[in-house]
C-alpha cells in the first residue's frame, strides 16, 4: 500500500509542506516495500486556481490509498475523495515522523476540507 | 486573529468611508483593500514605504504574423472574439485558453504570461497595509485578491496581530467571492433604498453560500426611516445581527478631501455609533 | 445607436441616470430601449412597473464525458488552462459501473472530475480529445428578463439579467443580454455595472458613446480617472455627469479641464433626489424642473441619431 506526503524536500527527514495544491515535492511512500519516490509537482507552482485538483490528480495516479498535508482545500479534497484516496492532516512534522503516526494510527481521516479554496 | 470584510453588494453605500473609521479604531491590526479594481482607501490613509510587486496571472495569445498565412482558423475558433480581422489580439478579452494556438495550422500563435496588475504592501498612520491595483480593462481580480489576502495573513502572524480589516468590492461576483471566503466575518453596509434592500437579500445569501457570519449596518438610514425601518424586520426575520445605523451626514465627504478618517475628522454622533458597532463585532466574532 | 451610462466608483447614480434618460427619450417619441447589465446587482426593475414579463435562463457551455470512450490520457487536463479538469484513476468508478452495464464496453476505469466553476466554455478539452470522449451540455447561470415597461403610457422595451447568486463570473451573462435582437428601437441605453474589469468592459464595449457619471469627491475623480482610461484603451467617446454637484465640483472640473473633456450635464445634491430613490421613484418624474439639466444629452443624443 503507498500514501503520499506533501514535502519540502527530497528525503524523508524533510520536513513536511503544509500546502497541498502548491507543495513543492510529493513522496510516494511504499509501506510494504519500505521504499518511496519522489515526484516533482512543480507545475503548480505558478498555477492559478485549481492547483489542488492538479495535484490530488497527479497522486493518485501513483496509486496511493491516502494523503498525509498540512491543509486540504475543496476541490482538492474532492478529487482525492472521488479517487478514494484518504487524506490525514499533520503539521509541524518531518516526512518520516508522519508516516510513523500514520502507521501507528495516530492521525484522524478528514470527512472535509480543512481549508477555504482560494483562487 | 480575525479578519473582517466590510462588503455591500451595492455599490456607493460607505463600505470604504466605514472602513477608514476602523483603521483608526482597531488596535493591532493590519488593513486590505480588496477593491482591486477601484481602489480607494488608499485616498485617505496616504501610504508611504510602498513596496510594489509585479502580479501576472494566466497568458494571452500572440500572432506571429509572418508565419500567418491569413486561413482564419483562429477567428473563427476563438470563443471571445479575441481576435480581430488583421489578427492582432485584443488584450482585453482574450482569455488565455490556447484554443487558437492549438489550431493554428502554421503554429503562428504563441501564448505568453499576462502581467495583469501590481500589489504593494504600504505603512499607513493606521498600520500596514495591503493593497493592489489591477490593470485597465484586466481579469484575474479574483487571483490578485487572493494574493494580496494571503500576503496580508502571511504579515499578520509574523507582527503577531489580532485583527485583519479588509475593505471588499461591490457586486457578488469572482473579486467579492475571493475577498470572502474563509473570513471570519463580513459587515454587510446597506441604505435604506429599494436598491439597498434588493442587493443586501443577494449579498447576504453569498455570505451564507460561503458559510461566512454576517452583520449588517445602515448607512445614512435617516433618508428613508421606513424603508430603515424594513431592512431592521428583515433582519429580524432571518436572524441576521444588525449592528447599527449610521445617519447621512457631508462630514464623510468633508473627511475625504481632508484625507482623514471620520474618526479623525471628528463627527461626535457618528463615533459613538461606529464605535459600538466595532465593540460589538469584536465581542460576538 | 447604442448609449452605456457607466462609472469606476460604485453609486454615483448610473440607475438614476439611466432610468431618467429612458424615460425623456419615450416622452420625446424616440423608441427607446433599456437593458440593466449590472447584472450582478440589478436595480432597474425596481423603478419600473412591468406590463409583461418573460424569463429565460442564461447558460453557458460545459464538457461532459463518455467515460465508456476515455482512455485517461489526460489530454484535456493538461491542455485546460484554468485546471477545470482532474483526471483520476478510479478502479471502482461508479459512473463506469453503471455504464458498462447499459451498454457492454469495457470500462477503462478513469474518471474525470469538472470544476464548473473554472471552465471558461472555450470548447479546448474536445478539440485535444482523441477518442471523442467529450461532448457539451450546458448549465444555468443566471437569468434573462424581457419586459415591457409603461413610461408614462408609453410601452418600452426593457430587459435585465440576474446572475445567481455564488456564479463569480458575470461576462457571459452579460453579453447574452447585451445580445437580445432589438428591432425597431431607435436608441438602447445600457446601465453598466461599476468599475473598469470584465463586467464593465462587456457593458460599453461597442457601445457608439458613454456617458460617466461621477460625484465631486476624492473617491469619485480616482474612479473617474480609471474608467476614463478604460474608455481610452477601447476607443469610446465619452463625457461626463456630475451626480450629487456641490461647491465641491472644482475637483472634477479641474480634471476634465486637464483632459480636455466635457462636463455635459451636472445634477445638484438635492436631498429630495435621494429621498425619491429611497422610495423607488424616477426622481425626475416627482421633480420635473429637473428634466433641463438633461437637455444637453438629450440634444446629443438627437443629433447623433439624425447623421
Amino acid at each position: 500500500m503507498k500514501i503520499a506526503i506533501s514535502s519540502q524536500g527530497k528525503d524523508l527527514s524533510s520536513n513536511i509542506d503544509e500546502r497541498f495544491g502548491r507543495a513543492k515535492i510529493f513522496i510516494i511512500y511504499d509501506l510494504d516495500n519500505k521504499n518511496f519516490k519522489v515526484i516533482e509537482n512543480t507545475q503548480n507552482l505558478n498555477a492559478q486556481e485549481g492547483a489542488g485538483i492538479q495535484s490530488a490528480a497527479n497522486v493518485s495516479r501513483e496509486g496511493v490509498s491516502a494523503v498525509i498535508t498540512g491543509n486540504c482545500g475543496p476541490k482538492a479534497f474532492k478529487t482525492l475523495q472521488a479517487a478514494k484516496v484518504k487524506v490525514y492532516l499533520i503539521a509541524n512534522k518531518t516526512v518520516e515522523q508522519a508516516i510513523e503516526d500514520y502507521e501507528n494510527k495516530v492521525l484522524k481521516e478528514q470527512t472535509n476540507a480543512n481549508v477555504e479554496g482560494h483562487w | 486573529m480575525k479578519e473582517l470584510v466590510v462588503i455591500s453588494g451595492k455599490g456607493g453605500t460607505g463600505k470604504t468611508s466605514i472602513t477608514g473609521a476602523f483603521a483608526s479604531i482597531v488596535k493591532n491590526k493590519i488593513l486590505i483593500d480588496c477593491d482591486v479594481d477601484a481602489a480607494d482607501l488608499f485616498l485617505i490613509l496616504r501610504p508611504e514605504n510602498v513596496k510594489k510587486y509585479e502580479f501576472y496571472a494566466g497568458q494571452k495569445a500572440i500572432i506571429d504574423k509572418t508565419k500567418c498565412d491569413s486561413c482564419d482558423k483562429c477567428i473563427e475558433a476563438c470563443t471571445f472574439h479575441a481576435i480581430l480581422k488583421d489578427y492582432s489580439i485584443l488584450d482585453y478579452k482574450c482569455e488565455g485558453c490556447k484554443v487558437c494556438s492549438l489550431i493554428c495550422p502554421q503554429k503562428a500563435i504563441s501564448m505568453h504570461d499576462s502581467h495583469v496588475g501590481e500589489w504593494y504592501i504600504s505603512k499607513t498612520r493606521a498600520g500596514t497595509m495591503v493593497h493592489a491595483k489591477l490593470g485597465i480593462a484586466e481579469d484575474n481580480s479574483g487571483k490578485l485578491v487572493a494574493t494580496i489576502r494571503s500576503k496580508a495573513k502571511e504579515l499578520a502572524k509574523e507582527q503577531n496581530l489580532d485583527f485583519i480589516i479588509t475593505d471588499g468590492p461591490p457586486g457578488i461576483g469572482c473579486p467579492v467571492i475571493s475577498s470572502i471566503s474563509g473570513a471570519s466575518a463580513v459587515l454587510i453596509v446597506t441604505e435604506p433604498t429599494p436598491s439597498g434592500i434588493h442587493d443586501l437579500k443577494r449579498i447576504y445569501e453569498l455570505a451564507r453560500q460561503f458559510n461566512v457570519k454576517a452583520y449588517v449596518c445602515i448607512n445614512k438610514f435617516d433618508i428613508n426611516i421606513k424603508v430603515s425601518s424594513d431592512i431592521e424586520t428583515l433582519c429580524k426575520e432571518n436572524s441576521i445581527n444588525l449592528v447599527g445605523n449610521i445617519p447621512y451626514s457631508n462630514d464623510f465627504n468633508k473627511a475625504q478631501i481632508a484625507e482623514k478618517t471620520i474618526i479623525e475628522y471628528g463627527n461626535k454622533d457618528i463615533d459613538l455609533i461606529i464605535n459600538n458597532i466595532w465593540k460589538i463585532i469584536k465581542s460576538d466574532f | 445607436m447604442k448609449i452605456a451610462i457607466a462609472s469606476g466608483k460604485g453609486g454615483t447614480g448610473k440607475s438614476t441616470v439611466s432610468l431618467s434618460l429612458f424615460t425623456l427619450l419615450a416622452q420625446k417619441g424616440i423608441k427607446t430601449a433599456l437593458i440593466d447589465c449590472d447584472v450582478e446587482e440589478p436595480n432597474c426593475h425596481l423603478f419600473l412597473n412591468p406590463a409583461a414579463s418573460m424569463i429565460t435562463q442564461a447558460t453557458v457551455k460545459i464538457p461532459e464525458f463518455n467515460f465508456s470512450k476515455c482512455t485517461g490520457c489526460r489530454a484535456c487536463s493538461d491542455f485546460c488552462a484554468y485546471n477545470a479538469l482532474a483526471v483520476i484513476r478510479n478502479e471502482a468508478c461508479a459512473k463506469c459501473v453503471k455504464y458498462c452495464t447499459e451498454v457492454p464496453i469495457e470500462c477503462s476505469g478513469n474518471e474525470v472530475l469538472l470544476f464548473k466553476e473554472l471552465c471558461h466554455s472555450c470548447g479546448g478539452c474536445a478539440l485535444v480529445c482523441k477518442t471523442k470522449a467529450i461532448s457539451y451540455t450546458t448549465r444555468s447561470i443566471g437569468e434573462i428578463f424581457n419586459e415591457r415597461v409603461d413610461i408614462n403610457n408609453l410601452i418600452q422595451p426593457f430587459y435585465y439579467g440576474k446572475l445567481n447568486v455564488g456564479e463569480a463570473k458575470s461576462p457571459p451573462l452579460i453579453k447574452q443580454v447585451k445580445n437580445l435582437n432589438l428591432k425597431n428601437v431607435d436608441v438602447t441605453i445600457i446601465d453598466a455595472p461599476p468599475g473598469t474589469s470584465c463586467p464593465a468592459i462587456n457593458a460599453v464595449e461597442n457601445c457608439d458613446y458613454v456617458f460617466l457619471v461621477t460625484e465631486p469627491t476624492p473617491f469619485g475623480l480616482n474612479d473617474l480617472n480609471l474608467a476614463v482610461q478604460m474608455l481610452r484603451k477601447l476607443k469610446i467617446e465619452h463625457s461626463i455627469i456630475i451626480n450629487k454637484s456641490s461647491d465641491s465640483d472644482y475637483l472634477i472640473n479641474d480634471y476634465c479641464q486637464k483632459m480636455k473633456i466635457n462636463i455635459i450635464a451636472k445634477i445638484p445634491d438635492d436631498r429630495r433626489i435621494a429621498e425619491a430613490y429611497s422610495r423607488g421613484i424616477i426622481f425626475i418624474n416627482e421633480l420635473p424642473e429637473y428634466k433641463d439639466n438633461f437637455s444637453l444629452i438629450i440634444n446629443n443624443i438627437e443629433k447623433r441619431l439624425k447623421s
